[in-house]
């Protein structure tokens, strides 16, 4: 395997998602 | 090493001989040809790249390990977890009719008074640990600049202790946006604002159906002439509620929003969702449409359509990635007027969901009464690729449909329908790549 891969977003390790600010960014809440 | 079992694997006419790989776990993104993608397949990635893929998530020792270790996710986000989140309903006062509003006939004249503020105040200084960083304070209502004095109140006297402890107070508002004003805004960014999420329903004439003044009169020209004032001075972030009647009104709504000068620069990112369908009595109001599941046929290309119209104008979109629960997250509570307690704004005023108050704390048998953790018996959930972005659904979705929250939410149809497509749309709009 050659080293071509294309890191488009390198991700969030479990630290930086337990850092995250705020909740149900991607769910549907309820209609305010 | 292998492969991770959250992984989506997606290929593009557009990309030729390669391949797009998504780690659920991680939310990282990498394209490779089907040459390396094979090679990483039957677990021989060159030596230099195992350190780099392992990291984003996408080469794991073992399977099992990496199950185990999902399954414990939020255990470690719980010990990890360097903020206080606390969403505040100030009050229930509301100067809009909302026609889907989930607050129902709650709304009205009921207000946190002084002793309550106190007792809130001595609450927050209890738990925020010596561990804690931030003082996240999500103020909710009712319409929270109803209350901007409460809130200047309690601000004044939380973030000398906060910046005391060498850490920040940050204050969010869920606003309608009608007494967002300059002046306002510019009090409030002495006291921590980071941002204000405001809601337009489509087009004029159909925000205006939707959430009129509660004299019937229109709102989106009121909105409009307030993010056109405080755009600058504070962080964006619009809402949108649709239906299957309405849903093509948003990349129009965001035209319109362009050509008043609220350009993709001036909002922080753009996130249009579906109006929940709710039937139980405190929430009921008098809108009888609304999903009922986010599985619905009709919202896979809804959602993909309203998300391709928010990137294609050049609006940004919420990542995707692991999106835990507030109901799972020990240091996210919602403080309601009274100071009684619950785990999400969804629950106020439905007492059996009430975990407790300000003064006693919080009863931890909520961790039965709100199922905690009940993806982690589902089988379907355990085997799901999708669980590091799911983690069992909306409890509150499924109180709705189902009269209460011990089941699941499942959206594996609904990510099995849109999730390829969402990243092929991530990579082309945010990442630059030709697809």
């Amino acid at each position: 395997m050659k080293k071509k891969i294309t890191i488009l977003n390198k991700g969030k390790n479990v630290q930086a998602v337990a850092s995250l600010e705020g909740c149900c960014l991607g769910k549907p809440s309820a209609t305010k | 090493m292998r492969l991770t079992p959250y992984v989506t694997i997606c290929r593009h006419p557009a990309m030729p001989g390669q391949v797009l790989l998504f780690a659920a776990r991680t939310g990282a993104l990498i394209l490779l040809s089907d040459e390396d993608f094979s090679a990483l397949q039957s677990g021989q990635a060159a030596e230099e790249e195992i350190a780099s893929l392992t990291g984003m998530g996408f080469l794991v020792a073992d399977i099992d390990t990496e199950q185990r270790q999902v399954l414990h996710y939020m255990d470690d986000i719980n010990r990890l977890n360097p903020n206080l989140t606390l969403a505040i309903v100030l009050g229930m006062e509301c100067n809009f009719a909302c026609r889907y509003c989930f607050e129902g006939g709650q709304k009205g004249g009921k207000a946190m008074d002084d002793a309550t503020a106190d007792q809130l105040v001595s609450f927050i200084k209890q738990r925020f640990g010596p561990n804690k960083k931030k003082l996240l304070l999500q103020i909710y209502g009712g319409e929270p600049l109803l209350y901007r004095k409460r809130l200047v109140s309690l601000a004044r006297r939380l973030k000398p202790f906060v910046e005391g402890r060498g850490a920040e107070l940050k204050i969010d508002l869920v606003s309608n946006g009608s007494l967002l004003t300059r002046q306002v805004v510019e009090e409030l960014n002495d006291w921590g604002l980071d941002g204000v999420k405001v809601t337009l329903d489509g087009l004029p004439d159909n925000h205006n159906h939707f959430r009129p003044f509660k004299s019937g009169r229109g709102s989106f020209a009121v909105i409009i002439r307030n993010l056109q004032q405080v755009c600058g001075l504070t962080h964006i972030r619009l809402g949108g509620n649709y239906t299957n009647e309405t849903y093509r009104q948003f990349g129009p709504l965001l035209d319109l929003m362009a050509g008043h000068g609220l350009t993709p620069d001036k909002i922080e990112h753009v996130n249009f969702n579906i109006v929940m369908q709710v039937q139980d009595r405190i929430s009921a109001n008098a809108y009888h449409g609304g999903c009922a599941t986010i599985n619905e046929p009709w919202l896979r290309e809804a959602a993909l359509h309203v998300r391709e119209e928010v990137y294609r104008r050049g609006y940004t979109v919420p990542e995707l990635g692991p999106q835990p629960c507030a109901v799972e997250i020990d240091d996210a509570l919602t403080v309601h007027y009274d100071g009684s307690l619950y785990k999400c704004v969804t629950w106020i005023g439905h007492r059996q969901f009430k975990i407790g108050d300000i003064w006693q704390g919080v009863d931890e048998t909520y961790r039965q009464t709100h199922h905690l953790y009940h993806w982690q018996k589902e089988e379907k959930c355990r085997q799901c690729l999708y669980l590091p972005l799911c983690f069992g659904g909306c409890r509150y979705m499924a109180y709705q449909r189902d009269g209460h929250m011990g089941k699941v939410d499942c959206r594996k149809p609904f990510l099995d329908a849109t999730l390829e497509a969402m990243l092929l749309q991530d990579v082309r709009y945010r990442y630059g790549y030709g697809c």
